[in-house]
């Protein structure tokens, strides 16, 4: 395996047609095998496709209005109703994990994952699948050990969320399938999620039942780390660029300069250590190196996506103010690129950023006031974690005041 | 010089189709208003035909990464296109359609 982290050498093999995403093995038809993430060519696109619908604009503005703003809204609510006279305490990364866990089994089409309580169950249930699924290392490698009990605890907890989650919502789409091509019911009722296309054979690799299993597992999945993690560092950096422009507090109530926060934090803290690619022929590297054929590059986006080459000298720093390169997203390589894109792109940063899930979070906690709870948070060196990928950390403790915060009362905070 | 794609103008209202003159394809949509409007084909964001997409009024949404264009300027309105695609000029002779090559937005 090759390390890229240079941005030109990253976005060369991200966007070369000669390589392939199929680095399974051993492991995976448990897992990804036959998933958009490991489908090249005309299967690639045609599962794109079909899954686009829920991504579509029409798609997003269904998940939008039903799903992502009566979910955060009410979450939100909830902490502030519950809030003493000095605003409501919440620890942000088991909060942002249940939101996005709901959200999540909403696109899915988990329907006893889209509550609350459902939500925590579902998280639990999955957290000891996700241990227990094999790296990419492990099965290019061959190193699967089916005796391994987070390897068999993993597989349990996987039939466990079939059971409990995947079967009742998959019987009930069929049902409401067939109703809709009886003319029973107008299509346009019907739920706007995975297992509902599945149901409906969108793509014919989807009258596989354990094809639809491996499908909704993933896109179930996908969502909650990355999007949680995209929110907790997105405060953290807010937070520290407060302390540095206390005069500037005022800003956060532009969504637009929010949507710059947020591009600027995807940027710097990459949500996986890589992403690889299997190089099908040699591949010259703008380095000058050549990748070569058979070999597997694991892309680092942090790295690239701080490349002083292309985003100057200060690449390594937080800067919402930066001028974006030409023809290079403010987020840098967050979303990968290429034909293997990110697919839930849409949905974290919407069709122009500011309607996606990420900057939606934050404005709603900008709104509510949101502050650090420096006393409660163990020390964490944010300077050191930029332009690569960290785990971030395991609990972020912030107070809601209920309003947004002033540029004075900042100073005054400050201050003290 | 306008090339003729014959019976073109029959396509339904609200949607999509791709044809190719001289080799090069191009996408026509058949917008709500009754009007005709073509781009380029494929998106400049990745090699993905945009007649596979979907149409929302005069924009054409790329099924790929879901990058959306005005099919009136060409212009990129959204990640993760950068680059504007080339529109065509478009009129209607009977059933046929009439296309000439356009402009790129700037």
């Amino acid at each position: 395996m090759v390390d890229l982290t240079r941005f030109d050498d990253v976005t060369t093999v991200w966007r070369c047609p000669h390589t392939s995403v199929q680095i399974g093995g051993k492991g995976d038809e448990h897992y990804h095998l036959g998933t958009v993430i490991r489908l090249d060519g005309e299967e690639h696109a045609r599962r794109r496709k079909a899954l686009g619908v829920l991504l579509a604009r029409r798609g997003h503005a269904v998940f939008r209005a039903k799903w992502l703003y009566p979910t955060a809204d009410a979450a939100l609510d909830r902490l502030l109703a519950e809030a003493g006279p000095d605003g409501a305490e919440i620890e942000v990364v088991t909060w942002g994990r249940r939101i996005s866990q709901q959200l999540a089994a909403a696109v899915a089409g988990y329907d006893a994952g889209t509550t609350p309580d459902g939500a925590s169950k579902l998280f639990e249930m999955s957290q000891v699948m996700i241990a227990g699924r094999p790296s990419v290392l492990k099965v290019i490698s061959g190193g699967i050990d089916e005796t391994d009990p987070a390897h068999v605890a993993g597989l349990e907890a996987k039939q466990a969320i079939i059971e409990m989650f995947h079967k009742p919502a998959l019987l009930r789409r069929e049902v409401l399938a067939r109703r809709a091509e009886a003319g029973e019911i107008d299509a346009t009722d019907l739920p706007m999620d995975f297992l509902m296309l599945a149901a409906q054979k969108i793509d014919p690799a989807w009258n596989d039942p354990t094809q639809v299993e491996r499908d909704a597992l993933l896109l179930m999945g996908a969502a909650v780390h990355t999007t949680t993690n995209s929110l907790v560092w997105a405060l953290q950096e807010i937070f520290a660029w407060l302390k540095r422009n206390p005069g500037r507090a005022d800003d956060l109530l532009n969504e637009n300069f929010v949507l710059r926060l947020a591009q600027e934090s995807l940027r710097l803290h990459p949500v996986v250590p890589g992403l690889s690619r299997l190089a099908m022929e040699n591949i010259d590297l703008p380095s000058g190196g050549v990748l070569p054929e058979g070999t597997v590059a694991m892309l680092r986006s942090g790295e690239a996506s701080a490349d002083p080459a292309i985003f100057g000298d200060d690449a390594g720093e937080f800067n919402p103010d930066r001028p974006s390169p030409k023809k290079i997203s403010r987020f840098g390589l967050a979303f990968g690129q290429g034909t293997h894109m990110c697919w839930g792109m849409p949905l974290v940063i919407g069709s122009g950023g500011i309607d996606g899930t990420l900057v939606y979070l934050l404005k709603k906690l900008l709104d509510a006031g949101v502050r650090p709870l420096d006393e409660k948070n163990a020390a964490f060196d944010l300077d050191g974690a930029r332009g690569r990928h960290e785990f971030g950390r395991p609990e972020y403790r912030v107070r809601l005041t209920g309003k947004p915060v002033t540029s004075a009362e900042l100073a005054t905070e400050l201050s003290h | 010089m306008a090339e003729r794609l014959a019976g073109a103008a029959k396509l339904p209202r609200g949607e999509l189709q791709r044809f190719e003159i001289d080799g090069f394809p191009i996408c026509v949509a058949h917008v709500e208003s009754g009007r005709f409007l073509a781009v380029a084909d494929t998106c400049s964001h990745e090699d993905q035909s945009l007649s596979e997409g979907w149409l929302d009024g005069c924009q054409i949404e790329c099924p790929r990464h879901h990058a959306m264009f005005s099919m009136e300027t060409g212009e990129a309105l959204s990640y993760p296109a950068e680059e504007p695609i080339e529109t065509f000029t478009v009129a209607v002779d009977g059933d046929d359609l009439l296309i000439e090559r356009g402009a790129v937005a700037a």
